[in-house]
């Protein structure tokens, strides 16, 4: 190439009138090795351009995360539109667990009053009735009569022990008689 | 716009929207945010991307506007950390044979460009944007493209030469 070609494109190059096209016969030029003296000043510019351009991402490392990223947003994206008709089948297994429930409840109740009728409302003549009614009530009487009697002795106890504790008194009094000094400190102690 | 299309159409831009990511935050790890936020962002609007002009202009939108959201986001500087991780890749750049001390200085010149020649410099010379495709992108007039990226490439030129970072070249 002319070196006064590249010196009249250089000077337009500074004034920003260059095409695309001198830019890369610029750089082309450059790049190589024997760049006359007088213009080796320019060379550093286009060496820095050109590695510069050569600068990329380190592929992989960024590919995978990219795909990580965009998978993310996909799932996002799915949910989103996923989600209403998710939820009204979620509510609605809801609600219908919940009837389910009541009126299973609901037979379970019923079930219980029809096959176990109290024995009252089971014996139809009115003197069954008198009679079982009269036979309950005897045994509570005859109950009661057993706790009475029970009762009575713990009264006994209770006399006993008013008589135990008379005896303690007793004991109190004599040895106060007998020590002087602890009767002594009883009185200034009141 | 179906997945296959996606992928064929959408999915290579990836590496200029990190770029211009990059270009704008100064940090790798964000600007691998920003491509994934822009792609989905994309994603979700697959029914409608059929209908605009340039699905590639209107990703690199996507990217300016996710950035700009992040840098005011960021309002309370915790770059401390960053930086540090940004000297580190820097480091690790330099280290790299292929002229990487010759580059140092552009990308240093690059730094004190102000932020839209910035990028008008990044879409033209590094991703070989047509003018009316860099006006788009960052709402600009055409005419007010061309002034600034001359300005901005002169602006480097000078940086290089008053810091003479490309010196030792003559030798």
């Amino acid at each position: 190439m002319n070196i006064k070609e590249i010196e009249d494109l250089l000077n337009k190059y500074y004034e920003g009138e260059t095409s695309l096209q001198d830019e890369n016969r610029l750089k082309d030029f450059f790049i190589k090795e024997d760049v006359p003296g007088h213009l080796k000043s320019h060379r550093a510019m286009f060496l820095f351009f050109a590695s510069e351009a050569g600068l990329s991402l380190e592929e992989k490392k960024q590919e995978e995360s990219l795909m990580r990223r965009i998978g993310q947003y996909k799932a996002e994206a799915y949910r989103a539109h996923a989600h209403p008709g998710k939820r009204k089948l979620y509510y609605l297994s809801g609600i219908a667990a919940g009837l389910f429930l009541l009126i299973s409840l609901v037979f379970v109740i019923k079930n219980e009053f029809k096959h176990k009728p109290s024995a009252f409302l089971k014996s139809s003549s009115p003197d069954i009735a008198y009679i079982q009614t009269r036979q309950a009530l005897l045994m509570v009487s005859v109950g009661l009569n057993t706790g009475i009697d029970a009762a009575r002795r713990l009264n006994t106890l209770d006399k006993a022990v008013e008589q135990i504790q008379l005896v303690d008194k007793f004991f109190n009094y004599t040895n106060q008689f007998m020590n002087p000094d602890a009767m002594m400190n009883l009185s200034t102690k009141q | 716009m179906n997945l296959q299309e996606f992928n064929a159409k959408v999915y290579p831009l990836k590496d200029k929207i990190f770029r211009f990511a990059k270009r704008m935050l100064e940090q790798n790890e964000e600007a691998e945010d920003i491509v994934q936020e822009v792609f989905i962002r994309l994603w979700k609007k697959k029914e409608e991307l059929d209908r605009y002009r340039s699905v590639e202009a209107l990703a690199m939108v996507t990217t300016k506007n996710l950035c700009l959201d992040k840098i005011k986001a960021r309002k309370f500087p915790v770059e401390s950390l960053d930086n540090q991780r940004q000297f580190i890749e820097k480091v690790a750049e330099e280290v790299k044979p292929d002229h990487s001390d010759l580059i140092f200085g552009v990308r240093e010149a690059m730094k004190e460009l102000s932020p839209s020649s910035r990028l008008i410099v990044h879409l033209r010379d590094i991703e070989g944007y047509e003018y009316d495709e860099i006006a788009e992108i960052l709402d600009m007039q055409e005419n007010a493209v061309r002034v600034s990226l001359s300005r901005a490439r002169k602006q480097i030129r000078e940086f290089l030469i008053n810091t003479k970072m490309y010196e030792y070249q003559r030798n």
